[in-house]
């Protein structure tokens, strides 16, 4: 960047990057002028949304201060050099494999690693420590979504294309609410279906989410009954003779059995999936008849339906339905799992899950044989390693003694938290690589590592639609800080493979990646792989800096990428056909019970990402939902007493949820729903996850997320109150608390059992030195505080006994930091800016009548001291500003005499002096 | 027409020429030849600005309210520098000192008070005087000129003011104050004390809790105090401001009905119905002022009266219930607003009092309410009294404040109060537009 202050040439730079939220993977445009930032834009050229960004998207500029990031290395929390750390890590990782085997130790990655990251990552302990355990949290999203196409198409093979959406005439979103978690794929729907009425869509939700206000038709079915739904659905479209019978026999195996099995479980299909799944018939029916009816039929499906303990089968039977009536490889059709990640495909592609080996290979000899030789490795692992629950698990039993996170936050992001927590201290050696300081994971961090983020780093990734992008940087590397394929190759050189990670760009990198999907993999032929880049292979370093999005497969065949698989039906399966699941549908593992009567549905919501490391630095992300909560159904919140804004406690059988009701009428009776984004960090307890069982699909280990029993808990809070202050420092000790980042500082919402004035850190708070302000009305027990240095606003306490009676934030909250005016300071406490105009110099002071108010009676007509204090009432006791007011009547021109003088001299316009005298 | 009837004033002060005043705004003087007389030798001044006019921040000519002209120009005979001495309620004459005599047919007593006297043996001794007329300015001048330690006996408000204006000349200035803090009738022990704290930069020193035991003299001039704490402190000028005493000897000798002040009706006649009083003197259902805010509202009722009661019969005319006001301090740069309630005292336990405060130390500005029963009592503010008015007002008008309270110490009231709902009396006018309504859109249709 030095290099850009030069005074010739003008500073200013622009470039081409992906938005790093979610798995719709948009292109962004970034530029700015030296180190400023301008304000992101929407890529036209980019086809997953060209030229849309979302609200998260579009704040990306404003995430990108340097504070509180991470920058230099540290082992026990003693900072050290780079070197001396990745030394530290690569002997600790040496001596656990020497004394209890390779598979003693493990990563944990994530979706947010760059292609080229997770390349390496893999490389290292599939190839050269020897063992299968590398996981990602992106297990967490969508392995059942990839078991399943692996099962039907004998390959992890996404068939569509966004552009499909808007192809079809039918779109059913299943346990998705994209238009809260994929923004813009839901605007090109919803612009699709304006521009085509005719196109429908459905929505299948236990939860009335935002994607259901443009839906057609809703079907609110009981939590984790989909595999019943699309069974039932199965048993329809074969009972009233909708099948592709020709596609079927020769592009399927396995369909009778099938079919058979459905048509014996729902011998009534709508009654009988009206039954299981709780939704009305008619309902049912009008669904059943507009899939049979509409052949351009696309179904979305994305955690609502992987979360689940039986989450492949249920993303089975939804391609089983494809599948019968022929929906795939073809424009407007198939069945479209949207990853939530942003490059949770780029992990599948290179293999980063702990069941996969590579390139879309799984542990069979041959695949083993294939990758050892291309790595020339001197130890492969023969495998499948532990997947993230069990991983866990056994870095809590002392099984593995040796693991490094990688850009992700398991002990918010995994269930049971908990659990989490006490592995990881347990563990001899843990390191994490991040980029923010206060991350959760680094308490329990032996060596942190400074990584790379966003706008540093450089690479690929791969949307839901399979299109590779390039994430490109454009802010420098400062401090320690460097991107995470580096770091990893560093440790794999010192632990002694240096040839194999000699690696001096993420171009190498990547080459490498498309040379092993090429290698030795027979296109078009039995066997061969669905994931082929080796066309790729051949990109020069600035062919790759220009890479163009593109969708794999791109090889000799298809040049340009292709944006629908399996046009020419045929499947990556032994014998070239899909297959068809035969399902026993299942409800979730856990039922409600006496003791946990509710049903606990867990997601995101809009403007949050994942554990909020990212997204919460911005302020205006935090304005959308700034607290946990727990949305009730109106008649249950009836039932039990509960106001709208109230704090209640979640209780599962693992751990606690603490945030506020929102009442709601879009959940069914007995459901309950909270957002997984708080953490440790942000709040008291907001760790959905500690809710949640680790209870796991046998198939993918993905996790029931979306189907917790738990029990609703009323709080024993009698003080409430705010905090904001330039620091952040979390008042662990209250029995709640929730932050949210303000523009210069941290605002707390806080509650308490016992007065919040009584406890240490308000006392402590209360202590800070500088001018303070103080509110009370002791009868209601209300209590505010404001502390100044000079005219700067540091810290404001606000406390209650009811929630009701706390002022507005948001306007102390922008004052925090800033330097506040003498009329504010007075305004401060009561939340919002006094109205009142400034009545000007106060004249009268007994009646406090202002000038400004005086000059205005004056312009009335008012023409003595007398016809003001009539008016109002100035000069009318003590008498004392009496000459003021008489010489402010004569220096203030009065409208009644302008008139007059009007008359008398017609040439003068008396508008224009009035314009004057104002 | 009837003859004119002859009315004298006593007193030719703020309250005596204000009813005069209220009389001609009525066209009452028709009726009336009046004779004004003054024990003091000035045309009618504004007295509250002798603490202005002690600090050097006005002119005599300045606080004149009603120069000789006026009493000339309205045909009133005015008497100066001849204090009435006795009425004779028989003959209907007052007679002054110098022995001149008036006639009357109404007599209005308005001889406002004087500083209350200490209880100690100061006759004889120079030096030692009250703060209540022009002349005491003129002789605090002339000893601000002459001499050093001057002592003020009183922390209220005429106190401090004396206090303040003498400091600024240049005199060493001591304070005495009985209570734990000045302004005890005005302030409480906060703002008092930033109050202290602004008053001692500028030069006054001040001993709270502290009487005078003996006052020692030096060749007939004040020369020494000594305090009950037993110190000994120099002073030759001793301003004694602790407190007023109604002028009230005539009404004494009179025969008058009379307790602390001249007992009044809500007519503001006296026991004698041709005799009225007014102002400090007087004192009507229980209560005596020393505020110009009641004089002022006795003296319109009582001009008025005096016109109409010829026209009207005397019970039909308006009667005066009592004045509310609320206090200032006149010291220049300082600003204090203070009404109702003060110290709190709670002698119901259902109607306990419940207490708003605002307090900015560092800017030494405070805000503080008393409430009961969700109305506002007491108000005392400090510093910024912006608003004081406004609350006022709401507390003068008994108006439940429990919809605002939140937001009644941060400024801005006003809009917070543009978007109250409208009040009890006012709904029921709402009520009855609403039955009118049918009507209103066809009469504008028909427009
Ligand atoms: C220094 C000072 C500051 C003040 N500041 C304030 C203030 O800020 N706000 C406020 O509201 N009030 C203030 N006051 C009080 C206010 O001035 C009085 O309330 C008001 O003047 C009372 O009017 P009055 O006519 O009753 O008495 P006065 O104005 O005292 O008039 C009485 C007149 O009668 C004369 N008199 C008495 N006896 C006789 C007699 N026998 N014969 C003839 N004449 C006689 C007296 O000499 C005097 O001239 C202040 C007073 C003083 C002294
Ligand atoms: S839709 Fe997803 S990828 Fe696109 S801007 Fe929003 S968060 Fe980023």
């Amino acid at each position: 960047m030095t290099e850009l202050k030069s005074d010739t040439a003008s500073d200013s730079w622009q470039t081409c990057t992906t938005c790093p939220y979610c798995g719709v993977g948009c292109g962004v445009e970034v530029s700015g002028e030296g180190d400023k930032v301008n304000p992101v834009k929407g890529s036209i050229s980019h086809p997953a949304n060209l030229g849309r960004l979302c609200v998260k998207g579009s704040a990306l500029h404003e995430t990108l201060g340097m504070e509180g990031r991470l920058m230099t290395a540290k082992i026990d929390n003693a900072v050290v050099t780079l070197d001396k750390a990745l030394n530290h890590v690569a002997d600790g990782f040496r001596q656990t494999i020497d004394q209890y085997g390779p598979d003693s130790v493990a990563f944990y990655v994530s979706g947010q690693l760059l292609t080229e990251d997770y390349y390496v990552a893999n490389k290292l302990m599939k190839g050269f420590i020897g063992s299968g355990n590398i996981d990602t949290n992106s297990r967490l999203c969508m392995s059942s979504a990839v078991a399943a196409y692996k099962r039907a198409f004998g390959s992890d093979s996404v068939p569509c294309s966004y552009e499909d959406i808007e192809l079809a005439d039918l779109v059913v979103l299943v346990g998705s609410n994209a238009a809260w978690t994929h923004p813009v794929a839901y605007q090109r729907l919803s612009q699709a279906k304006r521009h085509r009425p005719e196109m429908l869509t459905v929505v299948i939700d236990p939860r009335q989410t935002a994607t259901c206000d443009e839906a057609d038709l809703y079907l609110d079915i009981d939590p984790g009954t989909d595999a019943f739904l699309f069974n039932g659905l199965l048993a329809y479209l074969a009972n009233c003779h909708c099948l592709d019978h020709d596609f079927i026999k020769r592009h399927t195996e396995n369909s009778q059995e099938t079919l058979d099995r459905v048509c014996q479980d729902f011998p009534n299909p709508v009654q009988d999936t009206a039954r299981w799944t709780g939704v009305d018939e008619d309902k049912i029916a009008r669904f059943f008849d507009l899939f049979a009816s509409h052949r351009h039929t696309v179904t979305l499906y994305s955690q609502g339906v992987n979360q689940s303990t039986s989450g492949v089968d249920k993303c089975n039977s939804i391609i089983n339905c494809h599948l019968a009536t022929g929906r795939i490889g073809a424009p407007g059709m198939g069945p479209f799992s949207l990853t939530g990640q942003p490059n949770a495909m780029g992990g599948r592609e290179v293999g980063g899950l702990a069941n996969q080996l590579a390139a879309h290979m799984d542990f069979t000899p041959e695949a083993i044989d294939i990758v050892g030789r291309f790595w020339n490795s001197p130890n492969m692992a023969t495998q499948p390693g532990m997947k993230a629950v069990d991983l866990f698990k056994a870095v809590e039993s002392g099984q593995i003694k040796a693991i490094w996170i990688m850009a992700t936050n398991p002990a918010v992001s995994l269930p049971d938290a908990e659990q989490i927590e006490r592995a990881l201290k347990a563990c001899p050696l843990v390191v994490v690589s991040e980029c923010f300081a206060d991350a959760e994971t680094l308490d329990y961090a032996n060596v942190v590592l400074p990584a790379a983020g966003w706008s540093e780093k450089d690479g690929t990734v791969t949307n839901s639609e399979r299109r590779i992008s390039r994430q490109r940087q454009f802010k420098p590397l400062l401090g320690d800080i460097k991107p995470d394929w580096w770091l990893i190759s560093q440790v794999a050189q010192k632990m002694g493979y240096t040839d194999a990670f000699s690696y001096a760009s993420p171009a190498e990198i990547f080459r490498e990646h498309a040379t092993l999907s090429g290698f030795e993999n027979l296109t078009g032929q039995p066997g061969s792989r669905d994931f082929d880049i080796s066309l790729l292979a051949r990109l020069t370093d600035d062919g790759y800096d220009a890479l163009k999005p593109i969708q794999w497969p791109v090889n000799s065949s298809n040049p340009l990428g292709t944006p629908r698989l399996f046009v020419d039906q045929q499947f990556f399966t032994p014998s070239g056909r899909a297959r068809f699941v035969s399902i026993t549908a299942q409800k979730p593992a856990l039922a409600p019970d006496q003791e946990y009567p509710f049903i606990l549905n867990t997601g995101r919501v809009r403007d949050q990402w994942h554990t909020m490391t990212r997204t919460a630095r911005s302020k205006r992300l935090m304005a959308h939902i700034s607290e946990p909560y727990v949305e009730v159904e109106t008649s249950d919140a009836d039932r039990l007493g509960l106001e709208q804004d109230q704090l209640i406690r979640l209780q599962g059988r693992q751990g606690e949820f603490l945030g506020r009701v929102k009442i709601t009428d879009q959940l069914k009776q007995g459901s309950l729903f909270a957002p997984i984004h708080w953490n440790n960090r942000y709040t008291k307890a907001g760790k959905v996850d500690t809710l949640v069982n680790p209870l796991t699909d046998p198939i993918s280990g993905q996790p029931e997320s979306k189907h917790a029993p738990v029990r609703v808990e009323l709080t024993d809070m009698n003080s409430f109150g705010f905090i904001m202050q330039c620091g952040a420092e979390l008042p662990h000790e209250l029995d709640y608390w929730s932050r949210i980042p303000l523009e210069n500082g941290t605002c707390f919402e806080v509650a308490h059992g016992t007065a919040l004035e009584s406890t240490q850190v308000w006392q402590d708070l209360s202590k800070s030195t500088g001018e303070w302000i103080r509110y009370t009305d002791a009868a209601q027990g209300i209590s505010r505080a404001a502390c100044f240095i000079g005219d700067i606003l540091k810290v404001v306490l606000i406390s209650a006994p009811q929630q009701s009676d706390l002022p507005d934030r948001d306007w102390i909250g922008s004052l925090i930091g800033q330097s506040v005016s003498e009329e504010d300071r007075l305004a401060l406490l009561s939340g919002s800016q006094s109205q009142g105009a400034s009545q000007g110099k106060t004249v009268c002071a007994c009646f406090q009548v202002g000038e400004n108010a005086i000059r205005e009676a004056i312009m009335g007509g008012c023409s003595t001291p007398e016809a003001l204090g009539k008016a109002l009432k100035c000069g009318t006791n003590c008498g004392s500003c009496i000459p003021e007011l008489k010489a402010l009547i004569a220096e203030t021109p009065c409208e009644v005499q302008q008139k007059d003088t009007g008359k008398h001299n017609s040439s003068l316009q008396p508008k224009a002096e009035m314009e004057t005298a104002e | 027409m009837q003859m004119k009837q002859k009315l004298v004033v006593v007193g030719n002060g703020m309250a005596g020429i204000k009813a005069i005043e209220a009389l001609i705004a009525h066209q009452g003087d028709r009726y009336y030849d009046i004779t004004v007389i003054g024990e003091e030798a000035h045309p009618n001044y504004n007295r509250i600005m002798l603490s202005p006019l002690l600090a050097d921040e006005t002119a005599f000519n300045d606080i004149v309210l009603n120069p000789l002209s006026w009493y000339r120009d309205q045909g009133i005979h005015l008497h100066l520098s001849d204090p009435v001495i006795t009425i004779d309620r028989k003959q209907k004459n007052v007679i002054c000192f110098s022995g001149i005599h008036f006639e009357y047919d109404q007599l209005i007593l308005a001889t406002g008070s004087k500083p209350a006297s200490l209880p100690l043996q100061t006759d004889g001794i120079d030096g030692v005087m009250g703060f209540r007329t022009l002349d005491d300015v003129h002789q605090m001048q002339h000893s601000a000129r002459d001499f050093r330690h001057a002592v003020i006996v009183g922390g209220g408000l005429l106190g401090l003011e004396a206090a303040a204006g003498l400091a600024k000349k240049g005199m060493h200035t001591t304070l005495l104050h009985r209570s734990g803090w000045i302004l005890n009738r005005q302030l409480d022990e906060v703002s008092a004390g930033y109050l202290q704290q602004e008053l001692e930069g500028r030069g006054i020193h001040f001993r709270l809790k502290t009487q005078i035991r003996d006052v020692i003299s030096l060749d007939g001039r004040v020369h020494q105090l000594e305090l009950d704490d037993d110190s000994l402190i120099h002073c030759d000028l001793l301003i004694t401001a602790a407190g007023i005493t109604p002028e009230i000897n005539l009404a004494k000798t009179s025969g008058l009905a009379y307790d602390r002040g001249i007992l009044v009706n809500d007519q503001m006649q006296t026991t004698d119905s041709d005799i009225y009083a007014l102002g400090e003197c007087c004192q009507h259902r229980g209560e005596c002022y020393g505020l110009v805010a009641p004089v002022w509202e006795q003296a319109e009722i009582l001009g008025q009266n005096l016109a109409l009661r010829f026209t009207q019969p005397m019970q039909s005319l308006i009667g005066y219930e009592g004045t509310r006001s609320a206090t200032r301090l006149k010291i220049s740069g300082i600003d204090l607003f203070s009404a109702g309630e003060v110290a709190i005292k709670d002698e119901n336990e259902n109607n306990s009092a419940e207490v708003l405060c605002w307090n900015d130390p560092a800017k030494q500005n405070y805000r503080r309410l008393i409430i009961r029963d969700n109305r506002i009592t007491g108000v005392l503010l400090y510093g910024d009294i912006r608003e004081g008015n406004t609350l006022f007002e709401l507390m003068q008008q008994n108006r439940d404040i429990s919809n605002f309270r939140q937001n009644l110490l941060f400024g801005g009231l006003e809009a917070a109060l543009k978007q109250q709902p409208i009040t009890a009396e006012s709904d029921v006018s709402g009520m009855s537009g609403v039955s009118n309504s049918d009507n209103a859109p066809i009469q504008e249709t028909a427009a």
